[in-house]
């Protein structure tokens, strides 16, 4: 089992080896073929979800207990402090969730895969496990690379934008996490006492997969044909053999293979991250000390206050298994 | 490379003392709003080396000072306005000795103290800013040490780190898990 570098026709009379950009420009046309219609899935539900790890819980800071005296304020040192609130815990992300329906696809034959330079110069074609390598496992490693683009086409990721962002769709209009804070700026002195709980939604964050549009590759593939000649693969069309094979065989391995490729989700595990990681975030501030007169009643109350600061982080990844 | 942030971000900073987590703020060009995005600190992963490839620890640590002083002086802001509103302020002489302090911080150290946790933050901050540190070369010892430091929780831990800039120490890498130290050589000169 060998990864080949395929070979193109140049236009001036040539056969030479595909670059590395013809190759992404594969990648990215398989991811799209994987995307029409994933094996490997991430949902959201209500709840129960098989993903999100224990602990997914939102908290914030509350102010403290309003005191009140008859004569003269209670100090900043007596008054209650403002305390942790543990709101929402979610779980709300499910999967990775295989379609395994699917099958390898069966051997080509000579004719049926593309063709290569081998090591003494002559036109060789690829056999079944170097097609693998070559185009399969090369997309599968593409998708799960860090960096998101048209080559990652069908995987999932965590966003904190009010919609899907251009080349994604957003998989459920239910935030997975929503992160709240005390919202200073609803606490007043001449609300005391004011309510305890006062918060805010910080940041929403949402389950988005990426969902590129096709775009075929610049540079056709070269086959062999059953009489010697050589012929360039067709470009514009899903359902030619092999671009079939492409397609069938993208979405198997991705939810099948047992060579180490198969496509897989985390969170706080091992792989790339993908998107924003999820947090937690709390003001950290010791209380805003604040007194109210009214007539004889000295009341003084603490709100939260202080910067944001992260309190957990849960990162979503993609692996291979 | 190419991220949400990518070509957006407006602001960036360390989100927590620990310095495992970093905000990203970036605004985003189809509403204008400026959004939160988090990556956590982890040099196995390629969304958070690429960002660092874009914007080096260095500069990462000054705008998480420079965030912080915003915050002191919108604090020193509030706390004049209100005492010149309202009482006298005496000053006390704090008893404490300098070394009492000192004492105090390293031998009573709570990571669950707020303060604490804060005063950590600071300090880890501070030994980043140094020069010895900050043009440190680029080799995995160094590396390795700036990730310690980063992962410290007692102060004892920033200086044994710092130590490794200043007086030669050496880490122990332990074998189990990426970046974890099993102790530091401290040569004596």
């Amino acid at each position: 089992m060998t990864v080949r570098t395929p070979v193109k026709y140049d236009g001036d009379g040539n056969i030479t080896e595909m670059s590395s950009a013809d190759l992404v420009e594969w990648y990215t046309y398989i991811a799209y073929l994987y995307a029409k219609s994933p094996t490997v899935t991430v949902t959201v539900v209500s709840g129960s979800g098989t993903l999100s790890p224990s602990g997914m819980t939102d908290t914030r800071l509350k102010a403290g207990a309003a005191s009140t005296n008859a004569s003269a304020f209670v100090a900043e040192g007596t008054t209650a402090e403002p305390a942790t609130v543990t709101g929402t815990t979610y779980d709300k992300i499910t999967g990775p969730t295989y379609d395994t329906s699917g099958s390898a696809g069966s051997d080509l034959g000579v004719i049926g895969y593309p063709l290569y330079i081998d090591g003494d110069s002559n036109l060789r074609a690829m056999n079944q496990a170097d097609y693998v390598d070559t185009f399969i496992y090369a997309s599968l490693d593409a998708m799960i690379n860090g960096t998101e683009s048209a080559a990652t086409n069908g995987t999932y990721t965590i966003a904190t934008g009010g919609s899907a962002a251009t080349n994604y769709t957003r998989v459920s209009s239910t935030a997975v996490f929503i992160d709240t804070r005390a919202d200073t700026s609803a606490y007043a002195a001449s609300g005391i006492p004011e309510t305890l709980d006062q918060p805010t939604n910080v940041t929403s964050f949402f389950v988005d997969r990426r969902s590129d549009a096709r775009a075929f590759p610049s540079n056709a593939l070269l086959f062999a044909e059953s009489d010697g000649q050589i012929i360039q693969g067709p470009l514009a069309a899903d359902d030619t053999t092999f671009n079939a094979a492409l397609e069938n065989d993208i979405q198997f391995y991705a939810a099948e293979d047992s060579g180490g490729h198969k496509l897989s989700y985390n969170i706080n595990g091992s792989g790339n991250s993908r998107g924003s990681a999820i947090v937690d975030t709390r003001l950290n501030g010791a209380g805003n000390y604040q007194t109210r007169q009214v007539g004889d009643d000295y009341r003084s109350q603490e709100f939260p206050n202080g910067s944001a600061a992260t309190i957990s982080t849960f990162t979503f990844k993609i692996v291979h298994v | 490379m190419a991220y949400l942030w990518s070509d957006k971000v407006t602001d960036f900073y360390y989100s927590n003392p620990e310095l495992d987590t970093v905000a990203v703020m970036w605004t985003d060009p189809e509403d204008g709003l400026t959004r939160e995005h988090y990556i956590k600190v982890d040099e196995d992963d390629q969304q958070w080396n690429d960002f660092v490839s874009e914007y080096s620890y260095e500069v990462i640590n000054k705008r998480t000072e420079i965030r912080h002083e915003q915050f002191r002086e919108q604090f020193r802001e509030a706390f004049r306005e209100w005492s010149q509103n309202n009482v006298n302020i005496e000053y006390v002489e704090k008893s404490e000795s300098f070394e009492d302090i000192i004492m105090d911080y390293i031998s009573n150290f709570d990571i669950t103290d707020t303060d604490k946790k804060e005063q950590l933050f600071k300090l880890k901050l501070k030994v980043f800013e140094l020069d010895i540190v900050k043009n440190s070369k680029s080799s995995d010892m160094f590396k390795n040490a700036k990730t310690f430091i980063r992962k410290s929780e007692n102060p004892v831990e920033v200086l044994l780190g710092y130590m490794v800039f200043a007086n030669g120490a050496e880490l122990k890498m332990a074998d189990t898990e990426k970046f974890a130290v099993e102790g530091v050589y401290i040569p004596i000169k």
